[in-house]
């Protein structure tokens, strides 16, 4: 009995301390005038708690017993209120509160009229213990209706928040309340003669310690740390009762031995675990500091190429327009000068393009977006777009379809639309006689693209580092300026997102090479 | 005639897609930022919207988000055009109803073109 007194004693003093303490850290706060005035209430339960367990008489433990339900009407009420400022909610919430203290009311005066406490029995070995009114489970219904409604509304913001520090302190007032409050709720089963010890109500002091510490400190420590502490502690608070209540001074000897040899291993479990959190922190301190470079990178990228797109998009625009003579005939001169800077122009989109891409993989920003398409639509849109590269070359691009339509196929269109553009491109680039041919076909359950020139073919060596970032061909370095390497290497990589197969064949120099693309046929 | 709204902050790129679709038969208004869009689409309806993504003010983004909220707009089919090839707002685009997001850079006039009267086509075929 003197155990559960000295909880309730330590719940009341403990409450009162941390309640002022947190007021007094910002007065002008309403979180924290309202925190405290739930300490209060928190007080009230606790101390009338302390002062009926240590009654003598039972007329004394029923009066005692009354005042204590005024602190336990109110503090579901005031734990919503809480959360309501905690949260900033408005409108039906406010509703909602207000209704809490008009409940709350009635409840009190139901109190005064002997609705909630009819009387007081002997329960287990408890001299005193009160009895449920009539009224009595509709008061459990508000206590519990409004934490749990509490807690639900902590939760939601928790899972939709993306301040971290609120996740952190969201996460500090659920603990809080799931260990205080089913604390505390093991005291209501001896109302209706249930033989359950309320020992969980040396926990209710948990919760004002949790909620003070996540309402005064910015930069949370781990859970774990306070769980340790507060473990340590709590078996420490035990060992000294024991060690208090000891019959006699041998064991009290004994006891206070035990606790101190408790507190050296307790002080040290502690400092570990606080030495690994703070270096759990650092770490994700970095962790936080990465990502923001790492997302001012990919923005600087979609920024820098939208910059250099947009005067090479009016470029090709009005050259486009004026080789389709929508500004009348140009000279024979003036055209072919025109096809030139048009292709140049190509040329450096297709860089920006590359460049982006590539960026995008190695950061692994690239996101697939499949949709079911026809993959030969996609092959003549790309020789479509290419025809006048050949034609400027004097080197023919064909397309042979297959016999049979083939089936559509579920792609990321844009990457493999990129990366045929790449391959194409590249075969065209090596090819001075003669020209390319694109094949298509099916292969069991694979579409296969077959991309053949007659251009400056590949040694062995090429051939096994083709696909690498910034490598070209020896004929790439000796008979091209433009390109840096990139294309390819895109190609695979986009082709290879798409569940697909790319690799290039060739007899050696001077004897044509193939590309094959290989893609799973797959409408999902 | 099918009159077109575009949304381009660019002068000399919205000048040349203007002079390009008025030649092939459109009637083309101009605004130059999302508000002007915004107050445009208050008095007239337009058959398509090719709308720029990065504008000074409100962003594409925003505008769609704003047209979204009223009434009878909803019909207007939106392409975004723009320069600006950022997957996450692509996909946010996307789910802002563009029918399609298309970079300036990678088509000519004449493709441009081809688009929008692929469009206005299903819209037509749509509202038979």
């Amino acid at each position: 009995m003197l155990f559960f007194a000295i909880t309730g004693l330590v719940n009341a003093i403990g409450s009162l301390l941390l309640g002022f303490f947190v007021y007094f850290q910002n007065r002008k706060n309403n979180i924290n005038q309202v925190f405290c005035w739930l300490c209060i209430t928190i007080t009230v339960w606790s101390f009338y708690y302390f002062l009926w367990q240590i009654a003598e008489v039972e007329n004394l433990a029923l009066f005692w017993s009354k005042i204590l339900m005024i602190g336990a009407i109110l503090i579901p009420i005031t734990y919503f209120h809480f959360v309501v400022n905690f949260l900033d909610l408005k409108g039906r919430h406010l509703k909602f509160l207000y209704f809490g203290y008009f409940l709350a009311y009635l409840f009190i005066l139901a109190n005064s009229a002997d609705l909630l406490v009819k009387g007081i029995a002997k329960e287990m070995f408890f001299n005193f213990w009160p009895k449920a009114g009539p009224l009595y489970p509709y008061f459990l219904l508000m206590f519990f209706g409004y934490i749990v409604y509490g807690c639900i509304l902590l939760y939601k913001t928790h899972q939709e928040t993306n301040d971290i520090n609120k996740k952190v302190q969201i996460k500090f007032l659920l603990i809080a309340a799931i260990v205080g409050f089913l604390g505390g709720a093991t005291n209501y089963p001896l109302w209706y003669g249930i033989p359950l010890l309320p020992i969980g109500n040396a926990l209710v002091i948990l919760f004002p310690i949790l909620t003070t510490y996540a309402i005064a400190r910015h930069h949370l420590f781990e859970i774990k740390v306070i769980v340790t502490e507060l473990l340590v502690g709590f078996i420490a608070l035990i060992l000294l009762i024991q060690a208090i209540i000891a019959p006699n001074t041998t064991a009290k000897l004994s006891g206070f031995f035990l606790l101190f040899i408790f507190s050296i291993v307790g002080i040290m479990l502690i400092r570990g675990v606080i030495k690994e959190v703070k270096y759990r922190e650092q770490l994700q301190e970095a962790y936080q500091q990465l990502q923001k470079l790492d997302s001012a990178k990919s923005e600087f990228m979609s920024i820098a190429s939208h910059q250099l797109r947009t005067p090479l998009t009016v470029i090709k625009g009005y050259i486009s327009m004026i080789l389709d003579r929508t500004y009348g005939e140009p000279s024979k001169k003036i055209e072919d000068v025109l096809k030139k800077i048009f292709t140049s122009n190509e040329r450096l989109i297709r860089l920006v393009n590359d460049l982006l891409n590539v960026s995008r993989i190695e950061m692994g920003k690239t996101e697939m977006e499949c949709t079911v398409v026809s993959i030969e639509s996609i092959v003549s849109g790309v020789i479509e777009e290419l025809k006048f590269e050949s034609k400027r070359k004097k080197i023919y691009l064909r397309e042979e379809k297959p016999e049979q339509p083939l089936p559509h196929i579920c792609i990321d269109a844009d990457k493999i639309r990129q990366a045929l553009l790449n391959v194409i491109d590249n075969a065209l680039k090596y090819t001075r006689k003669g020209g390319v041919l694109v094949k298509i076909s099916q292969l069991d359950s694979k579409v296969k693209i077959e991309v053949k020139d007659t251009g400056e073919g590949l040694t062995k060596d090429e051939l096994g580092r083709l696909f690498n970032t910034f490598t070209r061909g020896s004929a790439g370095t000796r008979l091209f300026t433009e390109g840096v390497g990139l294309g390819l290497h895109i190609a695979k990589r986009f082709v290879e997102m798409n569940q697909g197969k790319i690799w290039a064949e060739s007899e050696g120099p001077k004897k044509g090479s193939t590309f094959y693309i290989e893609l799973p046929i797959s409408q999902k | 005639m099918s009159t077109i709204l575009i949304i381009e902050d660019e002068k000399m790129l919205a000048d040349m897609y203007k002079e390009k679709l008025e030649m092939e038969g459109f009637q083309v208004d101009l605004a130059f930022s999302s508000e002007q869009g915004i107050d445009y689409l208050k008095e007239k309806t337009p058959a398509i919207i090719l709308l720029d993504i990065l504008l000074p003010g409100d962003n594409g983004i925003e505008f769609l988000k704003k047209i979204k909220q009223v009434p009878n707009l909803e019909n207007i089919p939106i392409i975004a055009f723009s320069n600006y090839d950022d997957p996450v707002t692509k996909k946010e685009a996307f789910s802002l109803g563009v029918k399609d997001y298309l970079i300036k850079a990678n088509y000519v006039p004449n493709k441009v073109v081809e688009r929008i009267r692929g469009f206005l086509a299903l819209k037509n075929k749509k509202t038979r």
